[in-house]
């Protein structure tokens, strides 16, 4: 009982440290109706800021967190500067992408900068402990919690009692109208994008001091854990952001001391999942507003309608340029030449790697292009895939055959299952929950180390063997690549011939206006879980193929890096265009070959890519289709 | 009109929508202390046009002067600056703040004159005793009629010298309509200049001085109100008379 206790006023202290992060998410969605996916990187910067005005001015640690707030503030003014102002009017998909884009660039910086290992932080508040009745309290903690709730309500004073707060207010709840009585709704948007920096930032510093340490990817697990606070709230709602932190904060801290602590993470992104799959409005955000036909804002993230369409405009006619179904058997077979003009390994394994990724965005590009639900999950379906070949190659001594179809099923399965709590959702909601699904996914692989050897990973995966071709054995590199060349130009046919069917007209039916395909009487949860399930099964095909050419299966392949890689891959091909992902993912899987090096800035030309092609060619390369 | 340079001047303007044109060459002018009504049926451009004057949508060719001076492309933070104020189609009042947070807000543009503010509010809650007995309630919860009154209200916080309604009565119980012609003709009696767009030509052409009838993004008539009100064709399509 003294440890439960315990652990819930621990709870409460972290959990008010999530509910900064969640105000942030809520104000800016509220003004500027966009789920600001650097809010986690804006988050770890305020940690690291803060890290170096200590650890290399000198600075105590007050001082030190005013600087970060401050600067991070302004960056967040920036953010909203550079990469969202020019897209007002761009199709609705283009704002969340340009802020995943700039959070993938300062994460990437943040590791140049800083180093990308885990670094003590140099402040710490006593660590005295109070006993209240039996359950046990440290001064951290308590003054964790006091700084948040501080924030909290100086935070709620500002909106309800000074002009530009009720300004802030009334442009979350009608920017048309707001603009109307003489607010500029456009500093508005600054000033909720400042707003967020602040809090992003203190947040950050209270979360170094709560676990003691900094590293560079922690922007993306507590930005998503601040997200699930908001939306356990209502994610438009001050008071239901911080109810929502709080349990957030109280769930995972039990979790962590009942079930133990490599669970924390895992039990967060799960309870997110059950939220949007039991009550998408939050807990406190109920379907009142709409009922009276009011507050757009805090209905919910998006219409249903297309995400590449835009709220400015008709949209003019754009082109989409992509091969009929066969045409990808033709193109593999001029690239079955190749290794027999080219003998370096070296270029026929980057070419390998190439059709991997190819097929890997082309299934991005199914789910989040052809359905529209922007899929930032897509490497745990290529993980899943990967450690099917893992584990039924080498112990069980199971053909190729028999593992790549094991390996299809599989995440075909894994990926309907994943796709059940995202079935209500559309627009940012949506693509926010598939990126829980590859962080549950990430963390499976790194902590079920009965089954996936955790860290370590699987070695020495065997040659693959095709019983069916009379045990042929693909041993040399030439020979894998036809492997992987063969069945990723069958794998793309077939998928092709999905989206050229009607079955690809009703995942477009769905995606341009989901309640018209409803109202049509399509059965439109049967055709997302399709088009998951096919998805899923060109994920686990590409997971496997990969498996069998690294011949070594470890978590860090799988990585949220992974699903942004192949998600900016489906997006510079053309959303939903399969022939302009499998060149996009061809070409960009190639490219860091060319560009040796200049590893560690491959993320930053990634996520530059992507904010260059949001503004010059949000279509992408040959046309979204 | 002659004795007072016009307040407003439309001049050719043409609006697009993306690839659809909304307005074709619409002009019209609208008098210090004049009531000028805009009328037609859906889809006619009206609201488009007062949405142009207020800058909420950027003609693509004609000019816009307000008092004057040319306010083409400008935001409507700096048009409403200007003294004029905007009673927008369908109400928007802030469905989650409360009555007195809603007119405290069409105080926006003059809220540093604290005390002139609180005086105003006064006089809004004496000639509005339904706001006044309301006005801790969310504005979301109350009647399409009693919004529409505290849209007019915030708007008459602002203290403008003119205002711009798009569709007063659109979608009130006809008891509703009156009230707001009666506070509209109140409006009119203090001098307060009134751009208004309307479908309900019968109750727009009694209160206003001119009026303009718009067909497909054109202006088809215009003329006096009492000109138009007697003119047969405009009987026959806007006043339902046989």
């Amino acid at each position: 009982m003294e440890l439960f206790l315990s652990q819930i006023l621990n709870g409460l202290a972290i959990g008010q440290v999530y509910a900064l992060i969640a105000l942030g998410f809520s104000l800016v969605f509220g003004v500027a109706n966009i789920i600001n996916f650097a809010q986690g990187a804006l988050f770890m910067l305020g940690a690291f800021i803060a890290y170096s005005a200590i650890a290399w001015f000198g600075l105590p640690l007050v001082p030190a967190a005013a600087v970060s707030v401050v600067i991070v503030a302004i960056l967040g003014l920036l953010l909203e500067r550079i990469a969202l102002r020019p897209l007002i009017g761009a199709p609705y998909v283009a704002p969340f992408l340009s802020t995943l884009a700039i959070s993938t660039i300062i994460d990437q910086s943040a590791e140049i900068v800083w180093s990308p290992e885990s670094q003590p932080f140099p402040a710490s508040i006593s660590s005295t402990t109070f006993f209240i009745g039996n359950a046990y309290i440290t001064v951290t903690d308590l003054v964790i919690f006091g700084f948040g709730a501080a924030a909290t309500v100086a935070l709620t004073l500002f909106v309800s009692f000074t002009w530009t707060g009720r300004a802030l207010r009334a442009t979350a709840q009608d920017a048309s109208a707001a603009a109307q009585l003489g607010i500029r709704t456009d500093v508005m948007r600054q000033i909720a994008f400042g707003l967020a920096g602040a809090l992003g930032a203190l947040s950050g510093i209270l979360v170094a001091l709560y676990f003691q340490s900094v590293f560079p990817q922690m922007g993306i697990p507590f930005g998503l854990k601040g997200f699930a606070a908001a939306l356990l709230g209502g994610l438009a709602s001050i008071p239901g952001a911080v109810v929502g932190g709080l349990l957030l904060g109280i769930g995972e801290t039990l979790a962590s001391a009942y079930v133990g602590d490599s669970y924390r993470d895992a039990i967060a992104f799960t309870l997110l999942l059950l939220m949007l799959l039991v009550r998408p409005n939050g807990l406190l955000g109920g379907g009142r507003l709409d009922a009276l036909g009011g507050a757009g804002a805090a209905a919910g993230a998006m219409p249903t309608t297309s995400l590449l369409a835009s709220s400015s405009s008709q949209q003019s006619a754009l082109r989409a340029y992509y091969l009929p179904p066969w045409g990808f058997l033709a193109v593999g077979a001029a690239f079955a030449l190749v290794p027999l003009v080219v003998s370096s390994t070296y270029v026929l394994q980057a070419l390998i790697y190439g059709f991997i990724f190819a097929l890997l965005s082309a299934s991005t590009s199914l789910v989040s292009g052809s359905v529209g639900i922007l899929s930032i999950g897509q490497a745990a379906f290529f993980g899943v895939g990967a450690y099917a070949v893992g584990v039924f190659a080498r112990p069980y001594g199971l053909p190729a055959d028999a593992t790549l179809a094991i390996a299809i099923g599989l995440t075909a399965l894994v990926a309907v299952v994943a796709a059940i709590p995202l079935l209500k959702l559309t627009g940012h909601t949506a693509a926010l929950g598939t990126l829980a699904i590859g962080q549950i996914g990430f963390l499976v692989f790194l902590n079920w180390v009965s089954v996936t050897r955790g860290p370590m990973g699987i070695l020495n995966i065997p040659h693959p063997v095709l019983e069916l071709l009379g045990g042929l054995r693909f041993a040399t590199t030439e020979q894998k690549y036809w492997l992987v060349l063969g069945f990723a130009a069958v794998a793309l046919v077939i998928a092709e011939r999905y989206v050229s069917s009607p079955i690809g007209r009703v995942w477009r039916a769905i995606r341009e206006d989901r309640l018209a395909a409803l109202a049509a009487g399509l059965p439109v949860r049967r055709y997302i879980l399709l088009a998951f399930a096919v998805s899923g099964a060109l994920a686990g095909l590409a997971g496997g193929l990969f498996a069998y050419v690294q011949q070594v299966v470890s978590p860090e392949s799988f990585t949220v890096e992974t699903s942004i890689l192949v998600l900016t891959m489906a997006v510079l091909g053309g959303l939903g265009n399969l022939t302009g992902a499998a060149l996009a993912g061809f070409a960009l899987a190639i490219l860091p070959e060319f560009l040796r090096g200049f590893a560690e800035w491959r993320m930053i030309v990634y996520g530059l890519l992507l904010l260059v092609a949001l503004r010059v060619r949000p279509q992408g390369l040959l046309g979204a289709r | 009109m002659a004795e007072t340079d016009p307040r407003i001047v439309v001049d050719g303007i043409d609006v697009h929508y993306g690839a659809v044109q909304a307005l074709f060459g619409v002009s019209l002018t609208v008098g210090a202390r004049e009531v000028v009504a805009v009328l037609g049926g859906n889809a006619s451009g009206k609201s488009t046009t007062i949405k142009s004057v207020l800058g909420l949508v950027r003609p693509s060719r004609g000019t816009i002067t307000l008092d004057g001076a040319p306010v083409n492309g400008q935001r409507p933070d700096a048009i409403i600056a200007r003294g004029v104020a905007s009673v927008p189609e369908g109400r928007r009042v802030f469905p989650e703040m409360s009555v007195y947070e809603n007119l405290l807000l069409g105080a926006y543009p003059r809220r540093h004159e604290a005390r002139e503010i609180a005086g105003d509010l006064e006089r809004v809650y004496e000639a509005f005793p339904r706001l006044k007995e309301r006005r801790s309630q969310l504005a979301g919860t109350m009647s399409g009629g009693e919004q529409q009154m505290l849209a007019l209200a915030r708007a008459w916080l602002r203290r403008p010298t003119l205002v711009c309604i798009d569709e007063p009565s659109m979608g009130l119980s006809p008891r509703f309509v009156d009230q707001v012609y009666e506070v509209l003709q109140g409006w009119k009696a203090q001098g307060i200049t009134i751009l208004l767009v309307e479908q309900n030509a019968r109750m727009a052409l009694e209160l206003a001085d001119r009026a303009y009838v718009l067909q497909h993004g054109r202006v088809a008539v215009s003329g006096t109100a009492s000109d138009l009100a007697s003119d047969p064709q405009v009987r026959k399509a806007y006043l339902g008379a046989a």
